[in-house]
């Protein structure tokens, strides 16, 4: 029953936390056509940021996060005006100038904090024991925050006039065009909501994985992982897809050993590319 | 647009093969300039680069699917070779090639999987592939060795001379394979494959086929390139697979300029001599590297080799 709670619980809270990286990463290729290799990149951002102004500035922490995530943001905004804006159609170039740009955020971080892991002190100290099961009171935070942000971002898209431009380019672009929006700014905004997402993943992990150099490649993968399990351009699949995942990792890690759930997410890919390559609510066309 | 009378014109095509003689005597001729084992080493891993480089661009840069594993086939290779030099004790002449057939294997495998699929989700399988593999290597300790890697293998050769001159030999065979594949039918095939696939397939050309053959190639030489390294360093570790490998060697391709063969060589050269030569520059030694990168990719999309082009056509076009 124990094992069984935590499975539970635990792979939960993954979830969450894996939907609210891949929802990002998964809007910016709906509405962009853009695979965004920096997506794990901003979500290091994220966490190193909330280290300085947090932890380093010693400023409260809904401040601190803020600036962490609007600094972010802006970041991403940047990148798609001045990097990739002017070669969107071109697939192969978008990959890796986003790489690129991963990789030279790597060095930046390294470049200044070094190859060591920086703590950030938990938002909210303690922990609280459900059905027998330790969970710390940051790692509810994390649930509860990503479940909500992820419920906002979906409002946001099909109630504000922003968020519904947003799902018009990503249905058509010329239909879009047509009715007097500017797909060059809808895609900043994207690409700045959907940087923003993944800062604030950062943030709150920051408590729970130490702030390092190398943290981007995990959220890209996973929300790679996400993202094509659910099919790409779909949040409503990367939302099933990240609670599915985030539970079979759990899974696996508890049931059988902490090896593995590496492997689960790999052999989802290969397997969903193999059998059904546009995912469980993809699209047929892309 | 390509300009199919420049790239295949009888004028072209000997000029460069010119050009790519004079650069083979040269890699021949460059260790009685520089004879400094230390440099000799530089020199054996630019090959290595460029034998990767290359390969890598058969494949991406001709029919533009993203290859984001091709640590798959090094790695494969490199541990194949390696087990079977540890185990049975055969050494690099028969290790070098069986590694490539080894990946040439593996790509046959994955690509009849996955070359059907486009864009991102062709990029996501190779990726996921190569990760699989070093996964697995860092598992399967008893096999592999886990992070340890697989230590005593055999020496390539028992000078750095000598290894300088395999590598050499082994980077222009390529350099020269792929400079007649791709103008033969078969890379003009891949070329059009990469303009519009859609077309090509409209001319009855069976694409996945052609991209399948492509790929089986590229898996080759890596493999072979792989092998050698292995066997140069007398050791495998899971970094051969890693992706930080794959990485590095489709920045090299795209730095130089993909699907020109001539471009890959200049990235992997350029990048393997900056990584070495920026080392007074200290831990900010890969800040400015990777900068940089992000720089040329900025500037120069279609890589250096274009902006070489171009600015010697400007020089040239005064001169007249």
């Amino acid at each position: 029953m124990t094992t069984f709670m935590n499975i539970l619980i635990l792979g939960g809270i993954w979830g969450a936390l894996y939907t609210l990286i891949a929802v990002g990463f998964t809007l910016i290729f709906g509405v962009a056509g853009i695979i965004n290799l920096s997506h794990g990149a901003f979500y290091m951002l994220g966490a190193y940021l909330a280290y300085t102004f947090i932890t380093l500035l010693g400023m409260n922490v809904p401040m601190g996060a803020l600036i962490a995530v609007l600094g972010t943001a802006m970041i991403g905004m940047l990148i798609d005006r001045y990097a990739i804006r002017y070669m969107r159609e071109t697939h192969v170039y978008v990959l890796i100038i986003t790489l690129a740009f991963a990789l030279f955020f790597q060095e930046l971080m390294y470049a200044f904090y070094g190859p060591h892991g920086k703590a950030v002190e938990s938002f909210i100290a303690g922990d609280m024991t459900i059905m027998n099961v330790h969970v710390s009171y940051q790692k509810i935070l994390t649930f509860f925050v990503s479940g909500a942000l992820v419920t906002l971002l979906w409002l946001f898209i099909k109630k504000t006039k922003t968020g519904k431009a947003i799902d018009a380019v990503a249905q058509n672009r010329e239909a879009a065009v047509f009715m007097g929006i500017q797909p060059e700014k809808i895609y900043m905004i994207t690409m700045g909501i959907s940087a923003a997402l993944a800062a604030i993943a950062g943030v709150l992990i920051a408590p729970i994985l130490e702030a390092v150099p190398t943290m981007w490649a995990f959220p890209l993968f996973k929300a790679f992982a996400v993202v094509i399990i659910g099919g790409l351009g779909s949040i409503t699949g990367a939302i099933i897809a990240g609670l599915l995942l985030g539970y079979a990792e759990t899974t696996v890690s508890v049931l059988i050993s902490a090896n593995y759930p590496d492997l689960v997410y790999l052999f989802a890919i290969i397997l969903v590319l193999l059998i059904r390559p546009r995912g469980l609510m993809g699209k047929r066309s892309h | 647009m390509v300009n199919l009378e420049n790239m295949f014109g009888p004028k072209v095509f000997y000029k460069r093969l010119m050009g790519l003689s004079i650069f083979s005597v040269l890699i021949l001729l460059v260790p009685l300039v520089f004879s400094d084992p230390y440099d000799l080493e530089l020199l054996f891993l630019c090959h290595y680069y460029v034998i990767l480089a290359c390969s890598w661009d058969l494949l991406t840069g001709f029919t533009g699917n993203v290859n984001f594993g091709h640590a798959f086939f090094i790695g494969g290779a490199g541990f194949a070779g390696a087990l079977l030099n540890l185990h049975f004790g055969w050494g690099p002449w028969l290790t070098l090639p069986i590694g490539g057939v080894v990946a040439a294997i593996c790509g046959l495998v994955v690509g009849s999987f996955t070359l059907r699929l486009k864009g991102p989700y062709f990029a996501a399988v190779t990726f996921c592939f190569a990760t699989l593999l070093y996964k697995l290597i860092m598992i399967q300790q008893n096999v592999f060795g886990g992070e340890e890697g697989l230590s005593g293998i055999d020496w390539l050769s028992e000078s750095t001379l000598g290894g300088y001159y395999i590598s050499g030999i082994l980077m222009l065979a390529t350099i020269f394979f792929l400079y007649f594949l791709s103008k033969s039918p078969f890379g003009l095939i891949l070329r059009s494959i990469g303009e519009n696939e859609i077309a090509s397939e409209g001319s009855g050309i069976n694409t996945t086929y052609y991209k399948i053959v492509a790929f089986m190639i590229s898996a080759f030489i890596a493999g072979v390139g792989g092998a050698m390294y292995a066997h140069a360093q007398m050791h495998v570790g899971p970094e051969m697979a890693h992706d930080s490998l794959s990485a590095l060697v489709l920045i090299m391709a795209v730095v130089g300029g993909m699907g020109t063969i001539i471009g890959p060589i200049i990235g992997a050269y350029l990048l393997t001599i900056a990584n070495e030569s920026l080392r007074f520059m200290g831990e900010f030694r890969l800040l400015i590297y990777s900068g940089a990168v992000v720089a040329i990719i900025l500037f120069a999309p279609k890589g250096l080799l274009d902006i070489f082009l171009r600015v010697y056509r400007r020089v040239v076009g005064q001169a007249k």
